[in-house]
């Protein structure tokens, strides 16, 4: 399946000075993001989307592939310095993280982060350069029935391991479903669900529905936050200045290998973790550490040692790349993240699936050789401005959240210059607050509206090749009744055993731990 | 249902009050969809244009009558707990605002109307003094219209040749 010729057309499309350039604009701009409180590498990928609009394809998967490594590593800056996770895969890191920060082993904490962060993360990028391909073999051998029951699986995986309430999860992708059919049908194009306005015929397009969800809705509940807390005084870490100092400890090469145990765990566990859809790197992050924690009791993390810290980062940033992996293997996006970077390639003209590898092999060989650079970017940029990125922290919201909106509503009209698009955009941004607000996670919603087409189309085909004979069209092989059958047992699994509600109470076990973590900083601050 | 004003307000934002509401808008929602022409209109390969959109509109009934009677229906999210009523004002004020923005920076164009509309609300947002917020909205809108230029996106041009 290696195709030389595409793979030596993918070294000289990705290094050019234009997408080496991006994929640096990428990382630095992801480190900022992750670092500030409040922004997620979704909220990061879906800015940067429209302006991959007017780029080549290496550019634009340089520039979104470098905001999410980026972003995902960013986060641990905040988690330390201040004890606020960046992103929510950040909180695991806070409670070693900030623990060291506090006995002035902050820099040491932070190069831990970053060093374990791209190691995991590289080697999961192998991992999924490996995998990815073979994947994309069996996925060539599915008919449509296959693909219809395979993309119900991932919805019903989405649905279970979302959020914490199951019910709010299938209610988030049932939503993507009815959205996902607004505008016409995709095998007749044929006028539907436009509630009578013309402009709804063409559909809801990715990119004013992802920027209104993960860039809108976030920063309205912001400015609800900021109405609300308005008179109080921050509080942020003056205790940052230190990590300036050279003078501050630093970590050895003795000390990064004695960690070695704890990254292998979180490589392990991010990689597995990011292949399934739904579970993300948060759940990446606190799994790794907890079974860190439990596989070394001698090492006692959770008291403020880099090894907690080296199996939270390995644990969100291997998930970076295998969650790319049932996007490029099945079309179908883990993730919110991967759910973008699949839109951008279909902006590109690309759509991600198993025949990708056959059609634009350029396109893969260029998208995995961004995934390793990336970590080479992630690293140097990182180990020299991790320190100043840890004054991102103090950015006066109110500066921060009128550039995000503002960028939010030039974004969406200037990927085709329709008006109508900002409409969409905003009612998304009032959709996603209410989402939020309610504990209703997007990602089901976002990921089913994209692979619904999809679906849709293949069970029609199916329908179609068994002259509307919907047993044959629904059980069509072994494997058609295999996926069923998985459907239905995750289905009853994921009632039965709240597995996504126990997921969660794990994690908010460690948040709660963090937060712990980070009254007494406060109460430190208030006696100084 | 618990029969006081506050009892009621308490319930109303649990997952079963939500629930319920967002049960009643779907099912009055369903039953205009169902009478709708569009939705049992059969297509050539024999299949209904109105399938996924109702099995969506009935997956989310499911879902939302799943809130009201499961074993969580008490619970209220902390966000939904903390939030005031005046935080869905902002919120609407906000998107509000920024369609007026929108349609304005059409008509006048990007380069005027921005400066003119970050300044209040950077001011609003606690940006201080107000010399501060204005000239903050000002290297804002300099910054975004250099990058999206630089880029060739096109912007909002309104009065202006550019």
């Amino acid at each position: 399946m290696f195709n030389p010729d595409a793979f030596v057309e993918a070294l000289t499309l990705v290094f050019t000075f234009k997408t080496m350039m991006w994929l640096a604009i990428g990382v630095t701009v992801g480190v900022g993001v992750g670092a500030m409180p409040g922004l997620t590498a979704a909220t990061g990928v879906a800015l940067m989307l429209p302006l991959t609009f007017v780029m080549d394809t290496p550019s634009a998967l340089g520039l979104l592939i470098g905001v999410y490594k980026g972003a995902v590593y960013g986060g641990s800056i905040s988690a330390i310095s201040f004890a606020t996770p960046g992103t929510p895969e950040a909180a695991a890191t806070v409670y070693d993280g900030y623990k060291l920060m506090r006995a002035g082993k902050g820099r040491k904490a932070l190069l831990m982060a970053l060093y374990a962060s791209v190691t995991a993360d590289f080697l999961s990028d192998v991992i999924t350069i490996l995998v990815a391909p073979m994947l994309a073999i069996v996925a060539l051998s599915f008919g449509p029935s296959e693909r219809f029951w395979l993309m119900l699986l991932a919805v019903t995986l989405l649905g279970a391991l979302s959020g914490n309430h199951l019910a709010k999860g299938m209610l988030s992708a049932a939503l993507g479903l009815f959205i996902g059919t607004i505008g016409t049908d995709p095998v007749g194009a044929v006028s539907r669900n436009t509630f009578g306005l013309w402009w709804l015929q063409d559909g809801i397009h990715l990119i004013p529905l992802v920027i209104g969800v993960f860039a809108m809705g976030r920063m309205i509940e912001e400015v609800a936050k900021l109405m609300r807390e308005s008179g109080t005084t921050r509080m942020v870490g003056a205790a940052v200045s230190g990590l300036l100092s050279k003078t501050t400890e630093g970590l050895s090469l003795r000390e990064y290998m004695s960690t070695w145990k704890e990254m292998l765990i979180g490589l392990g566990i991010g990689s597995f973790v990011g292949m399934l859809p739904g579970l993300g790197s948060t759940v990446g992050a606190f799994l790794s550490y907890s079974v860190a924690k439990q596989v070394s009791p001698e090492k006692k993390i959770g008291t403020g040692v880099i090894e907690g810290v080296a199996a939270a980062e390995a644990g969100n940033n291997a998930t970076v790349g295998p969650t790319l992996v049932p996007l490029l293997a099945f079309g179908i996006p883990g993730s919110s993240t991967a759910a973008l970077i699949g839109g951008a390639l279909m902006l590109q003209g690309v759509t991600p699936g198993p025949r990708m590898f056959e059609l634009f092999p350029e396109v893969i060989y260029s998208l995995f050789i961004i995934l390793l650079v990336g970590n080479v970017f992630n690293l140097g940029i990182g180990r020299f401005f991790a320190f100043i990125y840890a004054r991102l922290g103090e950015l006066p919201r109110p500066l921060l959240i009128p550039l995000i909106m503002l960028m939010a509503v030039i974004g969406s009209y200037g990927f085709q210059q329709n008006p109508y698009d900002v409409v969409i955009m905003l009612a998304f941004g009032l959709i996603g607050f209410g989402m939020r607000i309610f504990g209703i996670p997007e990602a089901p919603m976002v990921i089913t509206f994209l692979i619904t087409p999809m679906a849709e189309g293949s069970i029609r085909r199916a329908l179609l090749i068994n002259q509307g004979d919907w047993l044959g069209a629904l059980f069509h092989s072994p494997l058609a009744i295999g996926l069923f059958v998985s459907v239905i047992v995750l289905t009853f699994f994921a009632i039965k055993l709240q597995i996504g509600e126990r997921i969660s109470e794990m994690g908010a076990v460690k948040a709660e731990e963090a937060k712990e973590g980070k009254e007494a900083k406060e109460a430190d601050t208030t006696e100084d | 249902m618990p029969g006081s004003d506050h009892g009621f307000r308490r319930w109303v934002v649990t997952n079963q009050g939500v629930g319920a509401l967002l049960t009643v808008i779907l099912g009055a929602f369903l039953i205009h969809l169902l009478l709708t022409e569009w939705v049992h209109r059969d297509l050539r390969d024999g299949f209904k244009l109105g399938f996924f959109p109702v099995t969506g509109v009935i997956v989310m009934m499911l879902c939302t009558i799943a809130l009201m009677f499961d074993s969580r229906r008490r619970q209220i999210t902390d966000d939904l707990r903390d939030i005031e009523w005046k935080s869905w004002l902002y919120c609407f004020a906000a998107l509000i605002g920024w369609y007026f923005y929108f349609e304005l920076s059409q008509l006048i164009g990007f380069l005027l109307v921005t400066p003119v509309f970050l300044f209040p609300l950077m001011y609003v947002l606690g940006v201080r003094p107000w010399t501060t917020a204005a000239a903050s909205g000002a290297i804002v809108t300099v910054i975004v219209y250099g990058l999206f230029r630089m880029l060739g996106i096109a912007m909002t041009q309104g009065i202006l040749p550019f």
